[in-house]
């Protein structure tokens, strides 16, 4: 209990005084002398009980009254525990942020955590004081209801908040809540954010910020332990099979034993498997699935595991499409007896490589002079290392608007003159000289900003230090200016273009600068050749890339390179569709807000690609949030509240029964 | 209406002199009686009295029926052979005085005013004061200075003791050769708490009088406050006879003490009446004279 004014407390000591007065009055009785004593005493002994208890009950009363009043005086109050911060019956322009991200999916008792935010949501806007506004924002970037008095409305808002894939971003929609409250009305400004408080919502910076937060933990505290799957991986097995791998974490305090793991490929369980996970383990567990090499059609993967308090992120889907089978013919422009010394050498090796892991390229060799021998129909890629021109380039030029693709690369064979008469028009850029590296110092690579699928396969290997920026060019061909429909993807340091793309008929042809051997540069001993060439046969084949991402995650951009096509609908899981312009030949997808598979449509209604998103794997890791960089979270209380219950009335009523009894039992 | 009805007991005692108050007394008590109480069946006529039914017819005087056309009974003088005793209790408790004239005080009252009555009637009076012990005896005489030395004795009296009536009684039935009026006056506090056992013995003893021919009439004295408890306010309450105390609110044990004692007075009432003893409640407060009336007129007519 606690006083407003605690001093005049201090005479609730008073309560000793009819005791006190009692206990000195029977001291002070009246002595008589009395004749009939033994009558007296036979009557005590009647009424001694009720007597005694009467004096007792009588004392009581009136110490209890005279202490009442001075604890009247003092206006006690209790506080007792509330759902909701004591703030919130003020009068105030006030902010609710809501979240309704995938984790607040998580099941506490007979309801998840999200029904328990939106009643403490409905309750907040019930107590706010009778002149307050509110608005509403979602913490997942939703719908915004803009300050206002009208509660029914906001209570209506609140009501249709719906559960959501989507991860949280507390701090954008508490950025998003103070915009509201910019143009408030009221001084007092709140944001009460009402959350499961997990420390995904809050990572990042927190800008400063002017307005109170009170912060609302809907998990009240509970064990929040959850298994997921947190990513689904399936690449093609060497000779067209299948190989899943499962990643599963225990983002729990306790382990979990014998926890089965149901692989499904197009919806019929194909294999399972029991693993133990111990507290805050991730596993990976693989399987290999045999797929029937006729079909080319793609196939829903999907993961089970065990169920649990968040069965949202229990399962996990993914699409595997069987690989194209790329058939590359390399031309040796100057063949040599001596291996390491052909200009195939490195090339070779490298798509070798890939061929026996995946089993999904066929690589063969020809020089310049048996090319006219080859049926080019029985090849999707071709590339021409250090070819000497004039060539006949009529059957490579059908090859390549017939759908065909071309990688020209250059070295001492190079006649400049004579290759841009043979097929300069076929190249995104006639070639100008040879050039040497200004000043005798190398030069290096560098990815230019691009949406080619070579950039977005490979664009972070690429930008690191150790992938083109290792690279040193010491001799090149120096290209005029690129044609207007080529792209430029590579750049030396000088600023010439180092690799150059061009789309012609149904193919296209790529070129690169420099050898693909280690005369004109290094680029094949660094630690890229490999997965580059192989990129690089990959997008000109046509086929899939192996490495081509078929996996997103709900809530971030999806981006996917699709050919020949400039506009596709895209249909979500719950089977809604969307149509979208393609941009340079890439569908740029971010309104992904379910988990499942989503299918890429032509207008024509046939569809071209699909892709699986899945739940951020930062949203099942529920562990709670720290004191770090939460706006004001270091000051706030998570709770269980505390609110003030003013006790003086009940206490004024409380004395006049006391009166009213000590009168009537006086009186009995 | 006659001047003695408005004598109180508080104006009573303010006549010092106990002969004085005495004849008062008989006085105001016969002016409410007719002018003869003592009729039986003497020779000496003493008056005529109109008849009633239940009355005897032998004594109708006919002549008196031919002059006045009405039946008049005779009534003669008797020749009183009575001898009185008078136990006073003169215990500690007998000393309480409320607002009216202590209990003592009041039996030396009643005794003084029946002493004065039956010697004037040339019976025999004698008096047994009495605590827990003997403490004065006058045996009965009807000689002239009877009266003086009673009213010496009676004058002479301090509350003080116990009280133990058995103890009277039963000297007193020794003493007594012939048959008497023996007249206890005590507020029988003292063997309030007598079992059956204890009261059987008194019994016993009653009986054992009555069967001598005794006459025994009881007069228990209490005062006002005893019988109501008018106090107020956590009292401490010493007891006169035993000296202990108790520390009451009478306003919480009023209630039960009122039962208590009228339990105790129900109770003696009715032993009394089984024992064929005359019994009368006086209340301190009482007049004397309504006392003294009640008991010429009734008890003592029947006995003589």
């Amino acid at each position: 209990m606690h006083f407003l004014a605690p001093a005049l407390a201090l005479f609730a000591v008073l309560v000793v005084a009819p005791p006190i007065i009692h206990l000195i009055g029977r001291q002070h009785a009246e002595r008589r002398r009395f004749a009939a004593v033994v009558f007296l005493r036979r009557a005590l002994e009647r009424v001694a009980r009720r007597h005694r208890l009467k004096q007792i009950v009588l004392i009581a009363l009136r110490a209890l009254a005279i202490a009442a009043v001075p604890l009247l005086l003092a206006k006690p109050f209790v506080e007792r525990p509330s759902q909701l911060p004591a703030s919130s019956a003020a009068s105030q322009s006030a902010v609710i942020v809501l979240d309704n991200s995938l984790s607040m999916s998580f099941r506490s008792g007979s309801e998840t955590l999200l029904d328990r935010a939106k009643a403490r949501a409905s309750e907040l806007v019930h107590e706010l004081g009778p002149d307050a506004d509110a608005g509403l924002v979602l913490a997942t970037g939703g719908r915004t209801v803009a300050l206002t008095a009208d509660r029914k409305q906001l209570a209506k808002a609140i009501r249709d908040v719906r559960a959501t894939f989507l991860p949280t971003d507390l701090l954008s929609a508490v950025a998003r809540a103070e915009e509201l409250l910019q143009h408030a009305s009221h001084l007092q400004r709140r944001v009460y954010v009402i959350s499961d408080l997990a420390a995904h919502g809050l990572s990042g910076h927190a800008a400063p910020t002017e307005n109170n937060i009170e912060y609302i933990d809907v998990t009240e505290a509970a064990p929040r332990n959850n298994l997921a799957i947190i990513d689904l991986r399936v690449d093609v097995e060497n000779g067209g099979g299948m190989a899943v791998a499962i990643e599963i974490a225990n983002f729990s305090d306790a382990a979990a034993k014998q926890l089965p793991v149901t692989l499904k490929v197009a919806g019929k369980a194909v294999a399972r498997a029991f693993i133990d996970l111990d507290a805050h383990e991730k596993s990976l567990k693989r399987f290999k699935v045999e797929v029937d090499s006729g079909k080319q059609e793609t196939v829903a993967v999907e993961a089970q595991i065990g169920a649990d308090a968040l069965k949202e992120d229990n399962t996990r889907l993914a699409v595997f499409s069987p690989s194209r089978r790329v058939r590359v013919l390399l031309v040796d422009g100057d063949p040599r007896d001596a291996r390491r010394a052909d200009e195939l050498f490195y090339l070779q090796a490298a798509l070798q490589e890939a061929a026996r892991v995946d089993g999904t390229l066929q690589v063969r060799t020809s020089t310049v002079d048996r090319l006219s021998s080859v049926d080019l129909a029985q090849v999707d890629v071709v590339a021409m290392a250090n070819v000497k021109y004039p060539i006949d380039s009529v059957e490579l030029r059908l090859f390549v608007e017939r759908g065909g693709g071309l990688l020209v690369s250059f070295g001492d064979n190079v006649d400049v003159e004579a290759a841009n008469q043979s097929f300069g028009d076929l190249l995104p850029a006639e070639l100008q000289a040879v050039r040497g590296a200004e000043g005798g110092r190398p030069e290096s690579l560098a990815l230019l900003p691009t949406q080619h699928p070579l950039a977005i396969s490979l664009g972070a290997e690429l930008a690191d230090k150790s992938g083109l920026g290792a690279v040193q060019v010491s001799r090149y061909v120096l290209f005029r200016a690129p044609r207007k429909d080529a792209v430029e993807l590579f750049r030396l340091s000088s600023g010439a273009p180092a690799l150059l793309e061009r789309r012609v008929g149904k193919g296209r042809v790529l070129a690169y600068c420099s050898t693909l051997d280690r005369d004109w540069n290094d680029l094949p001993i660094q630690p890229i050749f490999l997965p580059l060439i192989e990129q690089i046969v990959r997008s000109l084949g046509g086929g899939d890339s192996g490495e081509t991402p078929r996996t997103g995650i709900v809530g971030r951009s999806y981006e996917v390179a699709l050919a020949d096509v400039d506009r596709v609908s895209v249909a979500w899981p719950s089977s809604r569709s969307k149509t979208f312009n393609l941009q340079k030949g890439m569908l740029q997808f971010s309104e992904g807000d379910e988990a499942g598979i989503y299918q890429i449509k032509k207008v024509t209604g046939e569809t071209v690609a699909a892709f699986a998103l899945g739940i951020s794997p930062d949203e099942s890791d529920l562990k709670p949030a720290t004191l770090t960089s939460a706006p004001k979270l270091e000051a706030a209380s998570l709770g269980p509240f505390k609110r003030s219950v003013e006790l003086w009335h009940a206490l004024g009523a409380a004395l006049l029964l006391l009166l009213l009894g000590e009168a009537i039992v006086t009186r009995r | 209406m006659r001047s003695f009805e408005f004598l109180d007991p508080t104006a009573l005692s303010k006549l010092g002199n106990l002969e004085l108050r005495a004849r008062t007394i008989v006085e105001g008590a016969l002016a409410g009686l007719h002018r003869s109480p003592h009729h039986g069946s003497s020779v000496e006529f003493a008056e005529h009295k109109e008849y009633s039914p239940g009355d005897e017819i032998k004594f109708i005087d006919w002549k008196a029926y031919g002059k006045f056309d009405k039946y008049y009974i005779k009534r003669f003088e008797e020749e009183t052979e009575l001898s009185a005793y008078f136990l006073i209790d003169s215990s500690a408790s007998m000393g309480y005085a409320g607002k009216a004239a202590s209990k003592l005080d009041c039996a030396r009252t009643i005794t003084a005013a029946l002493a004065y009555f039956l010697l004037k009637q040339q019976d025999q009076v004698g008096l047994v004061v009495f605590d827990e012990k003997l403490r004065a005896y006058l045996p009965p005489r009807a000689r002239g200075g009877q009266l003086h030395e009673l009213l010496r004795k009676l004058e002479t009296l301090q509350a003080i003791g116990r009280s133990d009536l058995e103890r009277a009684l039963t000297y007193v039935s020794e003493v007594a050769k012939r048959r008497s009026l023996i007249v206890v006056l005590s507020d029988l506090f003292g063997s309030e708490q007598a079992d059956e056992k204890e009261w059987q013995g008194l019994r016993h003893l009653l009986l054992s009088l009555r069967a001598m021919k005794h006459d025994v009439a009881v007069f228990q004295i209490l005062d006002d406050d005893e019988l109501t408890l008018p106090f107020s306010g956590t009292s401490l309450f010493e007891a006169m006879e035993e000296g202990s105390e108790l520390l009451v609110d009478p306003d919480e044990t009023r209630r039960a003490y009122r039962r208590e004692i009228d339990r105790f007075v129900a109770s003696y009432q009715q032993r009394f009446a089984e024992g064929d003893v005359e019994y009368h409640l006086v209340r301190s407060s009482d007049s004397p004279i309504d006392v003294v009336r009640d008991f010429l007129s009734g008890p003592l007519r029947r006995i003589r």
